[in-house]
């Protein structure tokens, strides 16, 4: 039996790792709920923030002066794609959406590489935050509580939006029967433009901050993206909560996973979402 | 005497809401038996019982004498038991040749071989020929359903449920939103069945219920209120109340 | 059986074409023609063509799934790679003869398929979607944590392939792989024709265009799907373990996301349901990201990519899909004259 103090670190780091999950998911799983559109295309925008906040830093910009920037960037170009590109893939049937995102990934992948070469990066963490607190035997990374922290301030803002602002109101009218939605007077397409660019803005902060843990290189955008939409579908479209635990559950089981049977590595995630998904196939918090 | 299809008691309550109180009805083999009634009355509901679709409170079905009430849809369908629906319960991306083979093949139970080629069957060709010949469909025959208008669809669901080579035919309402000429199509056609099958149609069109029928039965809130040929069903005094009260009321 | 009678006088022919089978035409011959050709006049291509061939009854695989039945997956490369996976260890471990390889491999596939299709396809629309992604997934990182079986990142090699029927060995340029390629893919393209002309095939198409219908026509819709499935996966087993014995190489690719959205992407291009989309899609996706990728390793995704979404936006029925409504205007142009 490990020592609890590994088993703290351990969890300190399945959170972070889940909570980036939960940045970059959560944006998809609010248009995937209004829109029903797979945009396979969601974990590009995650990257290209990450290489935004890159290049910022590497042209001597401090990280923390980066990553807004680097957020309003990929929000911009997010919305340009959906006031363009995303256009046609709304009016696609589903699968033709499923593969319009899909090549329209390989188009980011291919800028990316273009842009930065295909080696993998890292965005150099600040000094502030390097190194780790020593706590009666425990080794706590800066890092990392700094992410628990700050996700949990976006987690706990983008509730906050959600239950009581108009523009969360509006969202989970759409979210629960956009039909309806849009008769009662709700633009619905605006709506749907506004929380695309800022779930590309969610998950470019996301791309940004878990650069350490998902290291940036062109392939990111497919790499994880398989992960990001099991979270979404376990944790049921359109449901921020169900993403937030889902994404939690997934980043602890995989760490704790990894650590205990290192053997299967990535195998007991797969398995675990697998067999949820049978019983219960529109995820934990099922709408309509 | 033997009955196609034989109701006794039926009863059908949505919560509180008792929509088919002690229904019972028998269908005569080779009948033309209408359901008439006015909105709400409970039809379509008595329709969704016989089916499968919902499943009765109480009471029996009885088709060709044996009960059928704790079959599913499915194996109603293998009984004889064939129906229309809404108009979109056709396969949109076939043509009318397809649709009408589908239902064969799953008629025949030979819908998993793997290995017979359906073009290479002229018995299958000859019976989906046949099948549209009769029907008036022949013109039609490789064309996307999702093409036709909307009567052609219409006698297109009469054909799938023919296909079926059915004992008794449910008909929910099938001149609904037809056009006049589209009525007097499908009236010809209906008139044109063979006495081996047995139907109940539903309809509002009283003037093609009364063309067609030879029985009638007036539903009103849940219960029969009487059953007769059309004369007796046109003079009845509760009959007119009925219809005529709504209509001022 | 009943004799054919044709009492009213509907000719049997007429039924042929309104029940749309796939029949032999010019398509077929001219294909036949470009593999022979390929072989005398492009000797230096042949791996290349080797490629192409088995992308083509990798689609074809798909397209029965997709194409005739409508089960929407994005992890149809589990069949592929548990193809490949079971020829190379079949090879490594058994006997080196590749035949039995190839049956093994869809035997595999097969089970594969009914085990997954009895759970996985209850559900519909998105849910499969992401099921058969989950599902696959799940194997893919099964055979990267099995190493000692399936030599994980570093691939399964080290395997020989005996000669065909004992008398065709494999040659270094490639001839005996391609030829044996080619005459696979022929016997597949059959397979799948049969199953597609079928009752079955017809059942099939009726799933997708309404299974709620079918289900009221008396059919056990889950059961059909789940054969339809196993047939699918089956020959897509085929497709991995011939590039296993081709390339003498299994590699986690094999069972990659990734190759299960080129597979979409081939099937797209040339067009579903309708087998030879398979065939055009494959030629031009191997031919074109070979291309690219040679005359420029790096930015060839653009075209990739570039190429899908133009393909969903501007042709949805596929490459195969605007020929055949330009046959149908040349038709409809004849009948008028
Ligand atoms: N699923 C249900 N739940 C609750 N009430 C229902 C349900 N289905 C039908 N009803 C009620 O049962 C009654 C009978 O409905 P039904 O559709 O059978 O009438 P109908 O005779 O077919 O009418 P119409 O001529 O308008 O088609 C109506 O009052 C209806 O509101
Ligand atoms: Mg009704």
């Amino acid at each position: 039996m490990p020592s609890l103090s590994t088993l703290l670190s351990l969890f300190i780091d399945g959170a972070s790792y889940g909570m980036i999950l939960f940045l970059i998911a959560s944006g998809l799983t609010v248009t995937l709920g209004i829109m029903r559109i797979v945009n396979l295309s969601h974990c590009g925008f995650a990257m290209i923030g990450g290489y935004a906040a890159l290049a910022l830093v590497s042209m001597g910009l401090p990280l923390l002066a980066a990553l807004p920037i680097a957020v309003l960037f990929t929000m911009a170009v997010g919305f340009l794609l959906e006031q363009t590109i995303y256009r046609v893939v709304y009016r696609t049937h589903e699968f033709g959406q499923i593969l319009m995102t899909l090549g329209l990934t390989y188009l980011m992948v291919a800028t990316i590489n273009l842009l930065f070469g295909s080696l993998m990066q890292n965005i150099p963490v600040p000094e502030a935050l390097n190194g780790v607190w020593l706590a009666g035997g425990l080794t706590i990374s800066k890092y990392r509580i700094f992410l628990v922290a700050v996700s949990a301030g976006v987690a706990v803002l983008l509730w906050a939006t959600f239950e009581w602002t108009m523009f969360g109101a509006k969202l989970r009218a759409a979210i629960d029967n956009p039909r309806m939605a849009r008769a009662s007077g709700i633009d619905v397409g605006r709506l749907l433009s506004v929380a695309f660019a800022a779930g590309c803005g969610l998950a470019a902060l996301g791309g940004v901050l878990g650069a350490q843990m998902l290291p940036l290189e062109p392939f990111y955008a497919l790499k994880y993206l398989v992960l990001v939409l099991m979270v979404v579908t376990v944790g049921g479209l359109g449901s921020l909560k169900g993403s937030l635990v889902a994404a939690l559950a997934l980043g602890l089981i995989d760490t704790f996973g990894r650590y205990f049977v290192p053997e299967f590595g990535g195998f007991v995630i797969y398995v675990t979402v697998f067999a949820f998904l049978l019983v219960r196939p529109r995820g934990l918090f099922q709408n309509a | 005497m033997s009955f196609a299809l034989e109701i006794r008691n039926l009863k059908k309550a949505f919560g509180g809401l008792e929509v088919t109180r002690d229904v019972s009805l028998t269908v005569a083999a080779g009948a033309r038996h209408a359901l008439i009634g006015p909105n709400g009355a409970g039809k379509s509901t008595l329709v969704n019982l016989i089916t499968g679709v919902l499943k009765p409170s109480g009471g029996e079905i009885l088709l060709g004498g044996s009960g059928i009430g704790n079959l599913s849809q499915a194996e109603r369908v293998k009984r004889g038991l064939a129906r229309t629906f809404q108009i979109n319960s056709l396969f949109p991306t076939m043509t009318v040749a397809e649709n009408v083979a589908l239902a064969m093949v799953a008629h025949d139970g030979a819908d998993a071989r793997v290995l017979d080629n359906i073009s290479r069957d002229p018995a299958l060709a000859a019976r989906i020929g046949e099948h549209l010949l009769r029907l008036n469909l022949a013109d039609t025959a490789d064309r996307l359903v999702s093409n036709l208008s909307y009567g052609q669809q219409r006698i297109v669901e009469v054909a799938l449920a023919l296909a079926l080579r059915p004992n008794v035919l449910l008909l929910d309402e099938p001149a609904a939103g037809l056009a006049a000429k589209d009525v007097e199509m499908l009236l010809d056609l209906l008139k044109g069945l063979p006495d081996t099958v047995s139907v109940l149609i539903i309809e509002h069109d009283m003037d093609l219920v009364f063309r067609f029928a030879q029985t009638i039965t007036v539903l009103v809130d849940g219960r029969v209120l009487l059953t007769g040929t059309p004369e007796e069903v046109r003079k009845d005094q509760r009959v007119r109340d009925v219809y005529l009260g709504r209509r001022h009321g | 059986m009943r004799k054919p009678e044709n009492t009213i006088g509907t000719s049997v022919p007429e039924m042929r074409s309104a029940l749309r089978t796939h029949r032999f035409g010019w398509f077929e011959i001219v294909m036949l023609v470009v593999f022979v050709a390929v072989y005398y006049l492009l000797p230096g291509y042949l791996p290349l063509a080797t490629q192409v061939a088995i992308m083509i009854i990798f689609a074809i695989s798909l397209d029965l799934a997709l194409g005739y039945g409508g089960i929407e997956t994005l992890g149809h490369a589990v069949f592929y790679g548990i193809g490949g996976y079971a020829a190379g260890l079949y090879a490594l471990h058994v006997w080196q003869e590749p035949i039995s390889g190839l049956l093994v491999a869809a035997i595999a596939a097969g089970i594969f398929g009914i085990v997954s299709g009895v759970v996985v396809l209850r559900a519909k629309g998105l849910t499969l979607v992401m099921l058969t992604l989950a599902c696959a997934t799940m194997v893919h990182e099964f055979a990267n944590s099995m190493r000692a079986v399936t030599g994980g990142d570093d691939g399964l090699s080290g395997y020989r392939i005996d000669p065909v029927f004992g008398l065709f060995r494999f040659d270094l340029f490639g001839r005996t792989a391609y030829i044996y390629s080619v005459c696979i893919l022929v016997v597949v393209f059959l397979i799948a024709r049969v199953v597609a002309n079928s009752n079955f095939g017809l059942t099939a198409r009726g799933i997708r265009s309404n299974a709620q219908r079918m289900q009221l026509l008396g059919v056990p819709v889950l059961n059909r799907l789940v054969l339809l499935y196993a047939i699918s996966g089956a020959l897509a087993g085929i497709a991995g373990a011939l590039s296993a014995q081709v390339t003498k190489l299994v590699g986690l690719n094999t069972l990659a996301f990734t190759l299960s959205g080129n597979v979409l992407i081939v099937l797209i291009l040339g067009g579903i349901g309708r087998l030879y989309g398979a065939v055009i899609g494959s030629i031009v996706f191997v031919v074109l990201s070979d291309r690219a990728a040679a005359i420029d390793p790096f930015n060839w995704l653009f075209i990739l990519g570039g190429l899908i979404v133009l393909t969903v936006w501007l042709a949805p029925d596929g490459i195969a899909g605007r020929f055949s409504a330009l046959t149908q205007q040349l038709r409809g142009r004849e009948r008028k004259s």
